[in-house]
C-alpha cells in the first residue's frame, strides 16, 4: 500500500534525479580524460573505485598514477597534468593553494603483522623489543616507516627510551616500498608494523596496536584548481567519497573519514 | 698601498662618533633587512593561495635573493669604502622598502623575482656595510661587534615574526609586505643617519687589540693577492659548508634513530626532539657570534678558530655516535650548531685584524663570498648520501672539514700570517707609511 509519505518520498527522489541530471557537467557528455594521482597505498581500493566510476561513466577515461606522497605534492605544485589528487591530509595541505578544499576519504592505522603461525609469539607493541625479534620496518623516509617510527617512539613514553633502542636492534629489514617490507615477512622477518590497509589475513595474523600508541593518518581527495576537465574531476571525487567509495574503501579495511 | 694613521683626543668621538651609538644603529639596521631572509617563508603560502603559483616557482625569487645578496656585496662594499656607511647604508634601505613594495604589487612571477633581486641588493649593501662599520669603529672588540652586529640579523626576525603573521592574517600578505617594506625602509634609512666612518680612519674603542694585527692598510687587489685571504676563503667555505651540511643532515638522522618525534624537556621547554634540536640551531647560531667573538679579542682569533672548529667536528661524530637518545642528540645537534655560528664574527674580525682599516669593508665583502661558494659544495651531501644509501658518509665529511680547518687555523693560518707580516713589513717601510691598527 502506498503511503502519502511514501509518495512524498517518491516525488522527492524523482525531483532529486532530474536537479541532479541538470546540474550533470557539461563535459560529462562528451569524451573526457581525467589524470589521476593517487597516493599508492590505496592502490587496491582505487583500482576498485575507477573501475566502478568507469563502468557508469564511460565516456570519462581515467588516467591514474599511484604515487609517493612528496610526488603528489611536487607535480601540483609544478603544474604536472593533474585533475585530482588523492594523499595524506599533510601531504594535500601543503598545497591547498592549488587544490579545491580537499574532502576527507579514509583514515589509516597502524597494526603488527607476523607470519602465519607467530613463531616469534608476538602479542603486543612491547614485545617487539623482545631480544631475538627480526623486524621488518619502512625505510625512515618512506611513509610506512616514518608511522612506524612515531608509533615505537610512542611506546618509549611507558617503557622508556631503552625499548626505541632495542627494538631498533631487531630491524634485519627496511625498505622503502610497503609491498617489500611485507614481502620479508615469514621469510627474513618476524613481525612488522604496517597500515591496517595492508592486512591480508590468508597470509598473516593481525595484532592490533593499542590507541594510546596508535598514529591514525587522514587521506584527502581533491579537485586541481588548474584541472582542464574540472566538473567531470569534480564529479569523480564526489563518487569516490561518496557512498560508492566509501564501501569499497571499507572493504579494504580502511577506516571512514573523521566527519562520517 | 695606503697607510692609516692618526691619534684623537676623547672630544672627538661624543655624540654619534660613540663606537657604541655606532654600534646600535648598525644592529638596528640588521634587525631591519632580517627579514628578507628570514621572515620570507611566512609568505609563501599566502602568495601561492592568491596567485595559483607553485611553491617552487614562489622559491625562485628567495634564490635570486640569496644570490644577490651574497656575491654582490664586495661591490657594494667598495662603495661604501669610498663614500661612506651613511649614503649607502640609506640607499641600502631605499631598495629594501621597494623590494617589499613591489612583491605587494607583484602580479606575475617575473615581478616576484625582480623584487628578490632587489632586496638582494639592498640586504647586501646593509649587511656588508655594517658588519664593515662595526669593524671599523673597534680595535680591541672586533670579535664582540661583529658578532653583536651579525647577530643582529637573527634577532630582528624573531621580533618580527610574529607581527608578520598576524598582520598576514588579518590584512593578507600585500597590505603587509607594503607596510613592513616601508616601515622597515624608513627605519633603516634613519637609522643609516647615525652611521658614519671612524674620523681618521682610526677606531674610537681605544682597548689595544690583543690580537695579532696586520702591518698596513691593503687595498682589495693587494688582499686578493695575499696568501692570507686565500687561506681564510678555504677555511670559510669548509666550515661553512660542513655546518650547512649538518643542518641539511639533522632531519634524516633523527629520523634514523627513532627521536625526531620524542618529546624532549630541557630547560622547561618541552618539544620534538627534531623540532627541538632546529630551534636551538636558531639560537645557538646566534647567540655563538658575540660569545665566541669576544672571546676571540682576547685568546686570539686562530686560537679560538681552532677549538671551535674541533669541538664542531668531534660534535658531528659525537652526534652520529651518541644521537640515538632525544636528550643527547638535542644537546649535541646544539652544541655543534654553537661551535659553528661564530664563523660570522671571527672571520671579519681576522680580515680586518689583518688587512687593515681602510678597506675593510671591501675586503670583507670579498671574503663573504665564501658563504656562496659553501652552499654550492653542499648538494655533494646528497650526492653522497644517495650514493652511498646514508647519511654517514656526507656527516663524516663534514666533520672532517671542521678538523682540518681547526687544524689550518693553528698550523697554517696563524703561520701564514706571521709571515705575510714580516713579508709585508718591510714594504710598509716606506716613507710614510705607517702599520695598520
Amino acid at each position: 500500500m502506498e503511503t502519502p509519505g511514501f509518495k512524498r518520498s517518491l516525488f522527492l527522489a524523482g525531483s532529486g534525479a532530474l536537479i541532479a541530471s541538470s546540474a550533470m557537467p557539461a563535459q560529462a557528455a562528451d569524451n573526457v580524460t581525467l589524470d589521476v594521482l593517487i597516493a599508492s597505498n590505496a592502490q587496491h581500493a582505487f583500482t576498485e573505485i575507477i573501475k566502478d566510476y568507469s563502468a557508469k561513466h564511460p565516456n570519462v577515461e581515467i588516467k591514474p598514477q599511484w604515487l609517493g606522497g612528496a610526488t603528489i605534492a611536487k607535480m601540483v605544485d609544478e603544474g604536472k597534468p593533474a585533475d585530482v589528487a588523492m594523499a595524506g591530509s599533510t601531504i594535500l595541505k601543503r598545497e591547498e593553494a592549488l587544490l579545491d578544499p580537499p574532502i576527507d576519504i579514509l583514515q589509516n592505522k597502524e597494526v603488527i603483522l607476523v607470519p602465519k603461525g607467530n613463531p616469534a609469539k608476538i602479542t603486543s607493541l612491547k614485545d617487539l623489543a623482545n631480544p631475538g625479534v627480526k623486524l621488518s620496518l619502512g625505510t625512515p623516509s618512506s611513509a610506512v616507516g616514518t608511522i612506524a617510527s612515531a608509533v615505537i617512539q610512542k611506546g618509549a613514553a611507558d617503557w622508556g627510551f631503552d625499548f626505541v633502542q632495542n627494538v631498533r636492534k631487531n630491524i634485519v629489514v627496511q625498505e622503502d616500498k610497503g609491498s617489500d617490507v611485507l614481502a620479508a615477512l615469514g621469510s627474513k622477518a618476524d613481525a612488522t608494523i604496517t597500515f591496517a590497509s595492508d592486512v591480508d589475513p590468508s597470509k598473516y595474523q593481525t595484532i592490533q596496536i593499542d590507541d594510546k600508541y596508535n598514529v591514525v593518518s587522514t587521506y584527502q581527495i581533491a579537485v586541481v584548481k588548474a584541472s582542464k576537465n574540472a566538473a567531470a574531476a569534480k564529479d569523480f571525487v564526489a563518487f569516490a567519497s561518496g557512498p560508492v567509495g566509501l564501501a569499497t574503501l571499507k572493504k579494504f579495511n580502511y577506516m571512514p573519514p573523521p566527519s562520517k | 698601498m695606503s697607510a692609516t694613521s692618526g691619534t684623537l683626543g676623547a672630544e672627538e668621538y661624543r655624540g654619534f662618533r660613540n663606537p657604541w651609538v655606532q654600534l646600535v644603529a648598525g644592529i638596528v639596521c640588521m634587525a631591519m633587512v632580517a627579514n628578507y631572509q628570514y621572515g620570507w617563508t611566512v609568505f609563501v603560502n599566502p602568495i601561492a593561495a592568491k596567485n595559483g603559483w607553485g611553491i617552487a616557482a614562489i622559491q625562485v625569487s628567495f634564490t635570486v635573493f640569496v644570490l644577490v645578496e651574497t656575491w654582490l656585496v664586495p661591490f657594494e662594499a667598495a662603495l661604501v669604502d669610498r663614500y661612506g656607511p651613511r649614503i649607502m647604508v640609506m640607499i641600502g634601505g631605499l631598495f629594501a622598502g621597494l623590494a617589499w613594495v613591489i612583491d605587494s604589487q607583484a602580479t606575475t612571477l617575473p615581478m616576484l623575482y625582480i623584487g628578490g633581486a632587489v632586496a638582494g641588493v639592498g640586504a647586501g649593501i646593509v649587511y656588508g656595510t655594517c658588519i664593515g662599520n662595526a669593524l671599523k669603529w673597534f680595535a680591541g672588540r672586533r670579535g664582540l661587534a661583529a658578532g653583536l652586529t651579525s647577530a643582529g640579523f637573527g634577532a630582528g626576525a624573531a621580533i618580527t615574526v610574529v607581527p608578520l603573521t598576524m598582520m598576514i592574517a588579518s590584512s593578507g600578505y600585500q597590505h603587509t609586505f607594503l607596510f613592513f617594506g616601508i616601515l622597515q625602509g624608513v627605519i633603516v634609512i634613519i637609522a643609516a643617519a647615525f652611521l658614519i666612518t671612524p674620523p681618521k680612519a682610526k677606531p674610537a674603542d681605544t682597548k689595544p687589540p690583543r690580537v695579532l694585527q696586520g702591518t698596513y692598510d691593503h687595498n682589495p687587489g693587494q688582499t686578493l693577492r695575499s696568501p692570507v685571504f686565500w687561506v681564510m676563503y678555504v677555511m670559510f667555505v669548509m666550515v661553512g659548508a660542513g655546518g650547512l651540511m649538518a643542518v641539511a643532515q639533522l632531519g634524516p638522522i633523527a629520523k634514523d634513530y627513532y627521536v625526531d618525534t620524542f618529546p624532549v624537556s630541557l630547560l622547561g621547554i618541552t618539544a620534538p626532539a627534531l623540532t627541538f634540536a632546529l630551534s636551538l640551531n636558531n639560537i645557538m647560531n646566534g647567540i655563538t657570534r658575540p660569545v665566541l667573538g669576544f672571546i676571540s679579542d682576547r685568546v686570539g682569533r686562530e686560537n679560538t678558530m681552532f677549538w671551535a672548529f674541533l669541538v664542531e667536528g668531534i660534535g658531528i661524530f659525537a652526534l652520529m655516535k651518541f644521537g640515538t637518545t632525544p636528550v643527547l642528540f638535542v644537546i649535541l645537534s646544539g652544541l655543534v650548531f654553537f661551535a659553528w655560528g661564530e664563523i660570522y664574527s671571527i672571520f671579519p674580525s681576522t680580515t680586518r685584524d689583518h688587512f687593515g682599516q681602510k678597506y675593510a669593508t671591501t675586503n670583507y665583502g670579498m671574503l663573504y663570498t665564501a658563504k656562496g661558494t659553501a652552499s654550492l659544495i653542499v648538494p655533494l651531501a646528497s650526492v653522497i648520501t644517495k650514493a652511498t644509501g646514508s647519511w654517514t658518509a656526507a656527516l663524516e665529511l663534514a666533520a672532517i672539514l671542521n678538523i682540518i680547518a681547526a687544524v689550518m687555523a693553528l698550523f697554517v693560518l696563524k703561520p701564514v700570517r706571521i709571515w705575510d707580516n714580516k713579508r709585508t713589513a718591510s714594504e710598509a717601510a716606506v716613507p710614510g707609511a705607517v702599520p695598520a691598527s
